[in-house]
């Protein structure tokens, strides 16, 4: 059996076939009863596709998108924060989660996932902030400072309109995962903003998000806070599978 | 609802009218999940996938060509989408197990019929440049042509292909007595 053979009986389960290729298909089938029985798996097969339904989505799908698109009021919140912010030089946005119209207008560079978007892969989608620097030490909720000989620098928090900033400056002199886990029902992540330009992957999922290090990266990133009380981020700093160090930064009370 | 409709609401979400978005979300919310949990093999990873698959098309609809079809649009985001998720979930497998795909859950065991479980599984072993012309063409009763538009490659690509997706399911599929 040749290619062309094949390609006839794949064109004639999709419907696509000519009267002189059904013909030419026809006179290979009788010809050949091994191919017959190819011809019947595979009309079998097309013909389960038909047979599976299309499954429903999960209940408040369709609510988790729209909440998604049409955040709470509160969000923005970031408007305030943003415009004392140096404006980008460098703008390589490529279209972030949608924070609402006022928090739209001030152009902010952020990567961002809304509520409950587990998985999110904000690569590429971060703005880069080329002259981003750090609210000063206003709202500082706490820093870890970091010196091991894979890995220094410093994690800083602040504190402002709703939102937690984690300000992280740090240094790997081999790949490094950031792993942050952090209670989702009290925070959640909002974005990353970088300093330049350089390859970098941020992993959101639903209580966690992973960075991958390699060499000085500074960047920040973003969560909204609804905790009544402090609550704690834990950060696992992980090299080819081996847990290198662990630090817990405790948020205090989000206004 | 024909093209120009849709094309209208388009229009209407792109000067800011939520609900008109609303009404693609309903009409494209199941095939875009579909598309998503054919690829992924995961019913909240597709879920998740869908809502970012929508975000995204919301932020971008200012770029939104209407020379194309909507859906080939939004599909070709929801399949962009899963291929992330697919890539994510190999980058992260060392850090987090609990990531991993996991298509056998006991509530997706009930809603999934067995020959959707099979099928996905044998989906799930071919590569994802085949498993997409598959998802693409037998859940989304796409065309060569319409294909080609989502994925951006030749029809002769396409067929090529989903020819060889179907050699390689109707191996993987032939000893489970489903053929």
């Amino acid at each position: 059996m040749n290619e062309r053979t094949l390609e006839l009986i794949h064109t004639e389960i999709d419907g696509r076939i000519s009267a002189t290729e059904r013909e030419e298909l026809r006179a290979l089938l009788d010809a050949d009863p091994k191919l017959r029985e190819i011809r019947s798996e595979l009309q079998k097969l097309a013909q389960s596709f038909g047979k599976i339904d299309p499954l429903d989505p999960p209940a408040g799908l369709r609510r988790r998108i729209l909440d998604a698109i049409r955040p709470p009021a509160k969000r923005a919140g970031l408007a305030g924060w943003f415009p004392a912010w140096p404006m980008p030089t460098a703008l390589r946005y490529g279209g972030a989660v949608a924070f609402g119209a006022a928090a739209a207008a001030v152009a902010l560079q952020l990567g961002g996932a809304g509520q409950g978007t587990p998985g999110m892969d904000v690569t590429g989608l971060a703005g880069t902030m080329a002259r981003y620097q750090p609210p000063g030490s206003a709202g500082d909720i706490g820093a870890i400072q970091l010196n091991l000989n894979e890995l220094y620098g410093s994690i800083t928090g602040h504190l402002g309109e709703g939102l937690v900033i984690l300000d992280i400056d740090l240094t790997t002199t081999r790949p490094v995962a950031i792993v942050a886990d952090y209670d989702s029902g009290a925070l959640r992540f909002s974005g990353y903003a970088q300093t330049d330009d350089s390859p970098m992957s941020v992993t959101n999922s639903d209580h966690q998000i992973i960075v991958n290090h390699e060499g000085p990266q500074h960047y920040a990133v973003f969560f909204e806070g609804d905790a009544k009380d402090s609550v704690e981020i834990n950060f696992r700093f992980v090299a080819d599978g081996q847990q290198l160090h662990e630090e817990t930064l405790k948020v205090p009370l989000v206004d | 609802m024909d093209t120009a409709n849709e094309l209208e609401l388009v229009r209407r979400c792109q000067k800011g009218d939520g609900h008109a978005f609303e009404v693609l979300v309903g009409r494209y919310e199941k095939p875009i999940f579909n598309v998503a949990f054919r690829m992924l093999g995961n019913y909240d990873d597709a879920a998740d996938v869908a809502q970012v698959a929508f975000m995204k098309a919301f932020e971008n609809l200012a770029r939104y060509n209407p020379a194309y079809k909507f859906y080939s649009w939004i599909y070709r985001i929801a399949i962009n989408e899963s291929i992330d998720q697919l890539n994510r979930r190999k980058r992260n497998t060392e850090l987090d197990e609990a990531r991993l795909p996991d298509w056998h859950t006991p509530e997706q065991a009930v809603r999934d019929t067995q020959l959707s479980a099979v099928m996905q599984e044998a989906l799930m072993d071919v590569k994802t440049d085949y498993r997409t012309v598959i998802v693409l063409k037998h859940f989304m009763d796409c065309s060569y042509e319409e294909i080609s538009g989502i994925l951006d490659i030749p029809v002769k690509t396409v067929k090529s292909r989903l020819f060889t997706a179907r050699q390689l399911l109707k191996d993987r599929l032939a000893d489970t007595g489903l053929l």
